[in-house]
């Protein structure tokens, strides 16, 4: 059970009706469950597309049978909300998801929308908000919060319908370094707690490194993947892309051009930092 | 501007506060219609009472009260005017051509005034120490009879919410906006009226598009958590009647009854 | 005709219950055709501090002299134009002011503003089509069919295009793609090369090392520090007090414990060649 397939994507390809260039060019992976996957390429390279086609709020192109399948459940028309139940996704800008006129109504909402009954919600609503550590804003309105704050909050309402897969779709590019920190640290404790798979869209590399699969996007194609690893050691690659590497993949790039050795298993900055530290105390 | 359109919620502590939106709202209709059955004046000086004593249970500033009155007391003033020198009737103290003034004319421009004055006063309580949001709950619950005929009262109750909800970040874009176009030597203050005109193209064009934008967004975001119209919908947001709220309403059953009992038949 | 802030201080709805100290006492100077940067966490006073540049905001007390203006608490809104044209704002997410049916008039609306004949107007806006990177073919697509990256660099085209003397700008490059936000700092930075002042509101600690050569440091409304990126990010412990990150670099070599660095390093280069340095011996 620990390690099927969360979610599978077979050849699905997706172009908007005023574009003649699909903005999804036949693409497939699996993702595994109760793993955090990064999906990472420049503005317009299809990674916010990708998530809207697993939650069905885009249709995939018919040409070549796609198949999209969460949590074993195929995804069509009539099971369409099913999925639903199982994805939650914290969007880039805070202001635009925040539905409620409070905190603890804006949490309700997905409650509400799946008829839960009234004298449940008084008992999920402030446990959610606890968890993403909100409960003094309880009553507060979303004008008086700032965008960290509102993005805690929409993770709280998320995990009120407890689902099964976490999405953040650019969901800290519009924060400060405080925000998207908190914002990070609480999605990484709540996947720990729920056993939830995470799947994060983002430009920050450092935010993708948190990742055990990256996914690399280019012009609506899948253009590699895999661990961390293989795919943040592919520097020219990625730079050619324009999409930025780990800060130490560019120092061993450097120090390796300046004709240091370094051995190949070097997979961390701490990994690297300790090699380094070890090396010059041998001096 | 703010003040007209995010109401005139103070906050405050008082019982007034504790009571059920739905009651107040009800009662504020109820003592609007009651004050047309005032006609002499005990039956004025009862209504006069009864809004003093409701200014005063919400225990606060009288100048929040007279800011409710202020924008209108020249419409005030000029309605009870016009009663003062048209109406006729009575001891006729002074006269030129179609302008008196007679006895008749000195209460009713007295009781217009103070007609008007109660119903202000009433209003401002409720608005002062009632949400916009529940207002608007407390309006949703008084169209429910309309879902009858088919009228969508949940989405529409939905839509004011949300609309509310999005009122201070409307604000707060606009603000942002008129400081980006100024930093481009756009300017708001000076010329004409055409020219006024013109200038608010670069503020309006905006705020239309961010406001398209986000409501794209928003539907998109309400569709993923789950939002699929009415059907099977619950409610978070409940209110709940109290003692307050019997009370309130007991004592507006006594102005009726007062009322009708003082007046002139 | 430095830019001078002398003992500014800003007080948000003032006689209300909801006063609050936006700027504190604020006082410095900024030299002509430097690179500054402004730090600190949201609600330090850094975006209070940006609107008093152009008298969007007038102090409530203290005296600013900037671009040959004095702005006071008497200023009225009356005349700033002059002020405006040599003083520009670039807010956060400026995609958001655009409004004209195309792009090259939208970037003309600034030039019009402060006096540009319509030709010039429109010669000065094509021209900064091109240095924002932009090709000239999308000058005439209205602004509101591009992506959300090129809305972006019209936005800030619309305001180069008057070459304002004093540039400031608001988190520019926040949520744009990497190379997208290099492009970005490249353009700004050449911009002030070119003789011209930037004043840059940002988080990003590797811009300010990498870009600035004057820093100030804002926490709750007062100026708390104001100096060199060097000096600036020598003292982490100070840094760690004021919940401050660091650049890149620098926090690199913090972790390599047992190295000695000559100098602080806040570039990737500097970073690797002290560290040759210490395995050279």
């Amino acid at each position: 059970m620990a390690t099927d397939n969360i979610i599978k994507i077979k050849n699905v390809s997706f172009s908007y009706p005023e574009s003649d260039a699909p903005a999804i060019d036949n693409i497939s992976f699996n993702v595994k469950r109760g793993s955090w996957t990064s999906i990472i390429g420049h503005n317009g390279s299809g990674k916010s597309t990708i998530i809207r086609l697993i939650n069905g709020l885009l249709v995939p192109d018919e040409n070549g049978s796609p198949s999209i399948e969460v949590d074993g459940i195929k995804l069509t028309d009539d099971t369409v909300w099913e999925v639903r139940n199982r994805v939650g996704i914290v969007f880039q800008n805070p202001d635009n998801q925040f539905v409620g006129a409070t905190v603890a109504d804006d949490v309700a909402f997905g409650l509400e929308n799946r008829g839960i009954p009234h004298s449940e919600m008084v008992k999920i609503v402030p446990e959610a908000i606890k968890a993403v550590g909100m409960s003094e804003y309880t009553n507060a309105e979303p004008a008086n919060l700032s965008g960290g704050q509102k993005q805690r909050v929409a993770i709280a309402g998320i995990l009120a319908i407890k689902p099964k897969i976490i999405v953040l779709d650019e969901a800290t590019s519009m924060l400060d370094p405080e925000g998207r920190n908190q914002i990070l640290s609480i999605v990484k404790d709540m996947k720990e707690k729920y056993d939830l798979t995470v799947i994060s869209i983002t430009h920050d590399i450092d935010e993708a490194n948190m990742a055990d699969q990256v996914l690399v996007m280019n012009d609506g194609k899948l253009i590699t993947q895999g661990s961390t690893k293989t795919v943040f050691s592919q520097v020219s690659l990625l730079k050619n892309i324009g999409l930025d590497v780990p800060f130490f993949e560019q120092i061993k790039e450097k120090l390796q051009q300046d004709a240091i050795k370094l051995p190949d298993n070097l997979d961390s900055e701490k990994e690297l930092i300790n090699y380094l530290c070890q090396l010059n105390s041998k001096m | 501007m703010s003040k007209i359109l995010i109401g005139r919620y103070v906050a405050g502590d008082s019982i007034v506060y504790r009571m059920d939106p739905r009651g107040k709202l009800l009662a504020t209709i109820l003592f609007i219609l009651f004050v047309f059955l005032a006609n002499n004046p005990i039956s004025y000086l009862i209504v006069t009472i009864f809004s003093l004593a409701a200014v005063a249970a919400t225990k606060l500033k009288p100048k929040i009260f007279w800011d409710g009155v202020k924008p209108l007391i020249w419409l005030i003033l000029f309605t009870s005017f016009l009663q003062l020198f048209f109406t006729v009737g009575g001891t006729v103290y002074w006269r030129w051509t179609i302008f008196a003034l007679s006895s008749y004319g000195f209460t009713n421009a007295i009781f217009i005034f103070i007609r008007f004055t109660v119903i202000i006063l009433i209003s401002t309580v409720m608005t002062v120490t009632t949400k916009p949001l529940e207002i608007a709950d407390a309006i949703e619950w008084l169209l429910k009879p309309l879902k009858l005929i088919r009228i969508p009262v949940d989405k529409i109750a939905l839509v004011m919410s949300i609309a509310l909800r999005f009122v201070p970040t409307l604000f707060d874009e606009t603000f942002k906006i008129m400081n980006a176009q100024r930093s481009r030597g756009a300017d708001f203050n000076n010329g004409g009226l055409v020219t006024r005109a013109k200038a608010i193209t670069p503020l309006l064009v905006p705020l239309f598009i961010n406001s398209l934008e986000t409501a794209i967004d928003l539907s998109t975001a309400m569709e993923s958590r789950g939002y699929r119209g009415d059907k099977g919908r619950t409610k978070f947001r409940v209110l709940k009647w109290s003692n307050v709220d019997f009370i309130n309403l007991f004592y507006f059953v006594l102005l009726l009854g007062l009322l009708l009992v003082f007046r002139t038949h | 005709m430095s830019i001078k802030f002398k003992n500014v201080s800003y007080i948000y709805s003032p006689e209300t219950p909801l006063a609050k100290k936006g700027l504190d006492n604020v006082s410095f100077e900024l030299k002509d055709g430097t690179f500054n940067a402004i730090i600190g966490h949201t609600g330090s006073g850094k975006s209070t501090l940006m609107q008093h540049f152009n008298a969007l905001i007038k102090p409530t007390t203290g005296k600013i002299e900037i671009a040959g203006t004095t702005i006071t608490p008497e200023t009225t809104n009356k005349n700033l134009k002059d002020l405006r044209r040599h003083v520009s704002l670039v807010f956060q997410f400026p995609e958001t002011q655009l409004f004209e049916n195309t792009v090259l008039d939208d970037i003309a609306f600034g030039p019009k503003n402060f006096g540009y004949e319509n030709e010039k107007a429109l010669e000065s806006a094509k021209y900064w089509l091109k240095r924002v990177g932009l090709s000239e073919e999308i000058g005439k697509r209205s602004p509101f069919e591009l992506s959300g990256g090129q809305m972006r660099r019209v936005a800030i085209a619309g305001v180069m295009a008057y070459e304002p003397d004093i540039l400031c700008l608001d988190e520019p490059a926040a949520g744009l793609d990497p190379e997208a936000r290099k492009q970005m700092m490249a353009l700004f930075s050449d911009y002030q090369k070119q003789g011209h002042t930037v004043i840059l509101v940002t988080h990003n600690m590797d811009d300010v090392a990498k870009y600035a050569d004057n820093v100030l440091v804002m926490e709750q409304g007062k100026l708390i520090k104001q100096d060199t990126p060097t000096e600036i990010f020598k003292d982490r412990k100070w840094l760690q007090e004021h919940h401050l990150e660091e650049p890149k670099a620098s926090l690199f070599a913090g972790k390599l414990t047992n190295y000695k660095f000559t100098e602080m390093p806040l570039s990737i280069n500097n970073l690797v060649k002290e560290i040759e340095n210490n395995l050279k011996g």
